[in-house]
């Protein structure tokens, strides 16, 4: 049985035309199902579970990337359901590297149904799938339980289960994190330093499958630092200390042939 | 040999950790691919791969690899299964055990050196040229054998 969740932003009239189409080429192949439009006030969580409480097997994020990885937060938890995407609109990188085509055409590929099975990651007591970002100093990651790191003149700190670090292709099947450290750009000195071209270092990478994120208690100076914030797919946010492991195939999602890993 | 090419550009895509300069790692790490050390690194440091360490990394660690290729310093002892290179801004104080050992002019190295795959080696040169004079010896013992069979048919005959 399927469920449409359409996200909010869709209710756009921009977006009309679009939807009427998919909706046309759902009923074609029939593979219709219930339709839910998200509204501000209504909560992701709630309507898939009540949604998979109804016996609903493919969830349909019908959206971006934040309709999808908010959906995938919650989809992990219920191995037994299946993830279909149509992506509409901007910012579609989750679906373009699972192989799915925008709009209409994501709908022959839901019909297809070649099923794939994907790491998600865990924050504390979260799932997330794409990434979690810090943009801060002052932090301590301890990895494997093994060895800490402690990176200074940091511009970003990025741990990465599914996606893209620059060109490189993240493996959504290895049962690892990459966690990649962007040092700031250093400013040129001397002479004629301004017509120089400002350089960065090379990122630092490692692979992990445990990351412990913690905020150094006192800073170079001996000052206290206080609890950073981690950025979790781009959709919600997190305090401080934090455990990020990979939670292993939790995802059954739809992809396409034309996937990228 | 640390020089940024294009040929490390396409190296660095395999890579599989870099520890960056503005990096500092303690503890004990543990990897499966190729490894460059370009910051600070002290515990303990082992790979199946091969380890660069880059001109201003700083090391104190003992460390185990497949490859060694030093430009920075290194405070600890080091076993690459295949070869070591020793750049001329090297460092190293500790021992060294490896098959093979490359030291450039002003490279400084402080410590013993173990010889492993060279001894390996010698051992197994050995055992063939023993397995070569057995074969010989085999072959010379069927020889004769066959020889004293034809005198004893012709003495018959």
């Amino acid at each position: 049985m399927y469920f449409f969740l359409y996200d909010s932003f869709l209710s756009d009239k921009r977006y009309e035309k679009a939807l009427a189409r998919i909706e046309a080429r759902v009923a074609d192949l029939g593979i219709k199902g219930r339709v839910v439009k998200l509204t501000i006030l209504q909560q992701l969580e709630e309507t898939i579970k009540e949604a998979i409480d109804r016996g609903a097997k493919t969830v349909v994020a019908v959206g971006n990337d934040k309709t999808i990885s908010g959906a995938i937060a919650i989809l992990a938890g219920y191995k037994h359901v299946t993830l279909g995407i149509i992506p509409v609109g901007e910012e579609n990188e989750i679906a373009k590297i699972l192989g799915i085509p925008e709009e209409e055409l994501a709908c022959d590929v839901i019909s297809n149904r070649l099923i794939d099975i994907l790491d998600v990651g865990r924050i504390n007591e979260q799932y997330f799938f794409k990434e979690v970002r810090v943009e801060d100093e002052g932090l301590v990651l301890e990895c494997d339980g093994r060895y800490k790191i402690k990176p200074k003149e940091v511009e970003e700190i990025v741990i990465y289960n599914f996606g893209y670090n620059d060109d490189k292709k993240i493996n959504p099947k290895d049962g690892a994190l990459e966690l990649m450290i962007k040092p700031k750009i250093k400013k040129n000195e001397g002479l004629f330093s301004m017509f120089k071209k400002k350089q960065r270092e090379l990122d630092s990478v490692f692979i992990n499958r445990f990351i412990r994120i913690t905020s150094l208690l006192k800073d170079e100076k001996g000052s206290g630092i206080k609890e950073k914030f981690i950025n979790i797919d781009g959709i919600r946010k997190m305090k401080t200390p934090a455990t990020i492991t990979v939670a292993g195939k939790r995802l059954k999602v739809i992809v396409g042939k034309e996937r990228l890993f | 040999m640390f020089k940024k090419t294009d040929k490390e550009s396409e190296q660095l895509d395999d890579t599989q950790t870099l520890i960056g300069p503005s990096i500092e790692v303690k503890g004990d790490f543990e990897g499966a691919g190729d490894v460059i050390v370009e910051g600070k690194l002290s515990g303990t440091l082992k790979t199946k791969k091969d380890l660069r360490v880059g001109p201003d990394a700083v090391i104190e660690a003992d460390i185990e690899a497949k490859n060694v290729l030093v430009a920075g310093e290194i405070k600890g002892s080091v076993k690459a299964h295949e070869g070591t290179e020793l750049a001329g801004s090297s460092k190293v104080t500790g021992d060294i055990e490896t098959g093979s050992l490359l030291i450039e002019k002003g490279a400084i190295f402080n410590g013993n050196c173990l010889m492993t795959m060279a001894e390996e080696e010698a051992g197994e040169q050995e055992d063939k040229k023993m397995e070569k004079k057995e074969t010989k010896e085999k072959k010379g013992e069927q020889q004769r054998l066959d020889d004293v069979e034809e005198i004893y048919k012709d003495e018959e005959n």
